[in-house]
């Protein structure tokens, strides 16, 4: 797949690495000369030196043969105006930009970009939980980063162990997957009763976490 | 009328005291607070409406500004992409119908202007019409 990035950040960088090493095609539009010197020094893949938001720039880059662009930059206008180009100009099927402010996550989904992603609101969260509890282990980002799934692991003081999950106080925004116990796969039924040392796989959005290790007591007790 | 001006550079301070001389109710956004401060801006002393300082393309920076109690947003910051960005959030978050950016890219403004629905003005293309029209008129 040809893929678009525009900025060559660090996420630019580490990104399209990953991407070439995955098989796909990708090409970087980089504003900053010197920025762009080092890039092509250290990647294998065309590196384009000027602004992507500019149409005869994005030309250039030949977008239009693109499956998919990406705008990274840290500026939440320049990867919404590059999304908007390769969609409207040049046909590209799928966009996504990195947000740098969490609050216009919705908005560039209102203004048409496919995905948006919001590193700052991602990181925070990510930092938030660990820190909080070291019970919960992030596995896997979902819908761009709004929800994960989890796994977590029931301490052996477990304040619900011997109640069945249908008596049990679940966030709204928080369902149980599956669960292990040793090396017995559990799937959950409302019958299905917990026990310390349990791990709960567990899928909830981002900010229903904080919530659930209030709820079940999940707090590193120091 | 109701009117926020995003950008409070040359244009957007002279527009604000224009419009606010004509009797309309105009409030101004600008990234930088030399801009609305009078001691750096000339143009702004004796200005009566609401300033506000903040990063334009942010909800809550437009929305304490009154957008949603506007009746037109003009976008003239510096740059093409916030005043594209603010002009449709203005449109598509906001419901505002009257909306004008100004795009000094002439390719981008015809993007936009022609598959986007905004209001546009590229002071490029006009910049170019008027000279060409005084230099013909030279010539004739």
């Amino acid at each position: 797949m040809r893929v678009c990035i525009v900025g060559g950040g660090k996420i630019g960088f580490y990104l399209s690495k990953t991407l070439m090493e995955h098989g796909h095609e990708p090409i970087i539009i980089e504003s900053d000369e010197s920025t762009c010197q080092r890039l092509a020094e250290s990647l294998d893949f065309p590196v384009v030196h000027g602004d992507g938001t500019l149409v005869e720039i994005l030309e250039l880059a030949k977008v239009s043969g693109c499956q998919a662009l990406i705008g990274v930059t840290g500026k939440d206008e320049t990867n919404l105006i590059a999304c908007q180009l390769a969609k409207k100009v040049f046909g590209v099927k799928k966009t996504v930009a990195r947000v740098n402010n969490p609050k216009n996550a919705p908005v560039l989904k209102q203004l048409g970009v496919d995905i948006a992603v919001s590193s700052t609101d991602n990181i925070a969260h990510l930092i938030e939980r660990e820190v909080e509890t070291d019970a919960i282990h992030h596995l896997l980002s979902i819908v761009g980063g709004d929800a994960a799934l989890t796994e977590v692991l029931l301490p052996d003081s477990f304040k619900f162990a011997g109640r069945t999950l249908a008596e049990l106080e679940i966030p709204h925004d928080v369902v149980i997957v599956f669960l292990t116990r040793g090396q017995e796969l559990i799937i959950p039924r409302g019958n299905t009763v917990l026990q310390g040392g349990d791990k709960v796989v567990c899928v909830a959005r981002n900010t229903a976490f904080h919530d659930l290790a209030m709820k079940w007591d999940l707090k590193d007790h120091q | 009328m109701n009117i926020l001006i995003v950008g409070c550079g040359k244009v957007g301070s002279y527009l604000a005291r224009v419009l606010e001389n004509l009797g309309h109710d105009v409030s101004v956004v600008d990234e930088h607070s030399s801009a609305l401060d009078p001691a750096d801006n000339v143009r702004m002393s004796g200005f009566e409406g609401l300033c506000v300082r903040g990063v334009p393309i942010d909800v809550d920076v437009l929305r304490s500004a009154g957008i949603e109690s506007c009746d037109a947003v003009v976008a003239v910051t510096q740059s093409d992409n916030t005043n594209i960005m603010v002009a449709e959030m203005a449109k598509t978050v906001f419901g505002i119908k009257n909306v004008t950016a100004r795009i000094y890219d002439p390719a981008r403004q015809e993007v936009f202007s022609t598959r986007m629905g905004i209001q546009t003005i590229c002071p490029t293309t006009l910049t170019v019409d008027a000279l060409l029209g005084s230099m013909l008129k030279e010539e004739k």
